[in-house]
């Protein structure tokens, strides 16, 4: 349920943001800035890719919600979304705000979380410890963000 | 074991998270970051550009982003930092762009416009957000006659 309700908010997240995205085709080479996994790029890619990429990413998120063949589409999902919203923060300004979403759907895509609400249940059971995992992954990686966040400034402020 | 397995696995987790900031410089990145915005002191002087309307003695309206790309705040300035890094020429086209825009606008406040301008200006934060609007510098980019 946990990853059908984060995939909702990114098929919304990114259905919102659908068409800003595909704007960056036509920004100018000498503003691109790679970050991140996108850093292995030299220059812009051709504007068809990021067109695929947007749509491709959009519809994975579709796919990752419904928990349709979660081992092999949920962790393609989550690398499309990293490079889609990396390719987005490579042109001078990181979007800090899409952090935690994209680090909630890596480790959901990962960890099995397409047992109960998935468009084909695996025959097997897991223990409510094993489900558990990527939720307490997930709640610690939302307290260190913040703690990194609050460190900064009080480190700051003196 | 498992148990074990589960411990390593949130270390991981947590030094990749808080890894970052503790860098030396701290690096900031996308999805993990030292979250510059808090850890990095900020001048409090910054320059933007603005593109305002303008009525024969009246005050100067500053145009939404919609006027100059879309509702996009980003990346209007983009397109008015492209325009300045393009020069003089692509400044007057931006501005010829805009000001067909606010002459087909359906705006109250933007009927009796007849001028648009683009400054690259000068603001203190701290001033600004305490009432004190004024531009501490500004430079005059380019204008022309709003197009009816």
């Amino acid at each position: 349920m946990l990853r059908g309700l984060v995939g909702l908010f990114a098929l919304i997240y990114l259905s919102i943001r659908f068409v800003h995205l595909l704007r960056y085709r036509d920004f100018p080479a000498s503003q691109f800035a790679p970050i991140g996994v996108v850093s292995v790029l030299q220059g812009p890619l051709p504007a068809w890719l990021v067109v695929s990429l947007v749509v491709l990413t959009w519809g994975l998120s579709i796919t990752f919600m419904l928990g349709v063949w979660h081992r092999l589409l949920s962790p393609l999902f989550a690398f499309a979304l990293l490079w889609t919203l990396t390719y987005r923060s490579s042109w001078g300004m990181i979007f800090h705000t899409e952090n935690l979403l994209v680090i909630h759907v890596l480790v959901l895509a990962l960890a099995p979380s397409a047992d109960t609400f998935a468009w084909r249940k695996p025959a097997l059971t897991r223990s409510a410890w094993t489900h558990g995992l990527a939720i307490r992954l997930m709640c610690l990686v939302t307290v260190l963000a913040y703690f990194v966040a609050g460190w900064a400034k009080l480190r700051n402020a003196g | 074991m498992r148990l074990l397995l589960a411990l390593v696995l949130h270390a991981l987790v947590a030094i990749l998270v808080v890894a970052p900031a503790f860098r030396d410089p701290p690096r900031d990145d996308f999805p993990l970051s030292n979250y510059p915005m808090f850890s990095e002191r900020k001048d409090p002087r910054v320059t933007i550009q603005q593109v305002v309307a303008r009525a024969p003695g009246g005050p100067e309206v500053v145009l939404p982003p919609r006027f100059v790309a879309n509702e996009e705040v980003m990346q209007a300035a983009a397109t008015i930092r492209r325009a300045m890094s393009a020069g003089p020429a692509a400044l007057s086209q931006l501005c010829s762009e805009v000001s067909e825009r606010v002459g087909r606008a359906d705006d109250p406040e933007l009927g009796l416009a007849t001028q648009v301008e683009i400054y690259s200006r000068r603001f203190h934060a701290v001033k600004y957000f305490s009432g004190d609007t004024s531009p501490e510098h500004e430079e005059t980019l380019a204008r022309c006659q709003v197009a009816r």
